[in-house]
């Protein structure tokens, strides 16, 4: 696929994101309690966020310079082995800091929400071995 | 891994960016390459050593760990 065209669909999947956060931000009004403000907040995160990556995107496309040092930058094969050092990173540091949690809640006596993540480690660690198999059987 | 990279580049008057251009890869990642502090995969490997018109045995010293 071309780099424009990714840019295309981009600006695209953003313009849901905006609609998305619009009728988030119009149902907020319906909701009476608190969770109307937590839904309002969310709609406008959506919007805005989504409204900054249109303009974005929509930049890169009248630049031709720019776009071309964006696909190096997006298709640079260290940058992409540094997003995936990350990602592991991220993975053993979360799964650590979620069994702490988990500990402390239970010798806390708050069961329900240790078990909560206990379950959440256990669905990590079964996502993680059925995309390590799909991966290793693909390659 | 070390490599001849700095080297042969001095050698065509060539610059990072210029490398880092014909090879379709940032600056960041030929210093990081020249530096030993990232190693390049086979095809970035070839494309290096087809800009210099080098094997890549020329370019790259490979050393057992």
């Amino acid at each position: 696929m071309e780099f424009k065209d990714k840019i295309k669909k981009r600006i695209l999947l953003f313009a849901v994101y905006v609609a998305a956060g619009l009728v988030l931000f119009g149902v907020s009004y319906l909701v009476k309690d608190n969770t109307g403000d937590l839904i309002r907040a969310a709609g406008i995160a959506y919007a805005v966020c989504g409204f900054g990556q249109i303009f974005r995107n929509v930049r890169l496309m009248k630049d031709e310079r720019l776009m071309k040092k964006r696909e190096i930058a997006e298709k640079d094969e260290r940058n992409i082995w540094i997003s995936n050092r990350a990602k592991s990173c991220t993975f053993f540091f979360f799964t650590i800091f979620s069994a702490i949690a988990m500990i402390v809640l239970f010798l806390t006596e708050r069961k329900t929400e240790g078990l909560v993540i206990a379950y959440a480690i256990c669905a990590e660690v079964i996502i993680y071995y059925i995309c390590y198999l799909y991966i290793s059987h693909k390659h | 891994m070390k490599n001849r990279i700095k080297e042969l580049r001095k050698k065509n008057g060539t610059t990072q960016d210029e490398l880092a251009n014909a090879c379709n890869v940032t600056r960041q990642t030929i210093i990081s390459i020249e530096s030993g502090k990232y190693t390049a995969s086979l095809p970035l490997a070839f494309r290096i050593s087809l800009f210099f018109g080098c094997t890549i045995e020329d370019v790259f010293i490979f050393e057992e760990e």
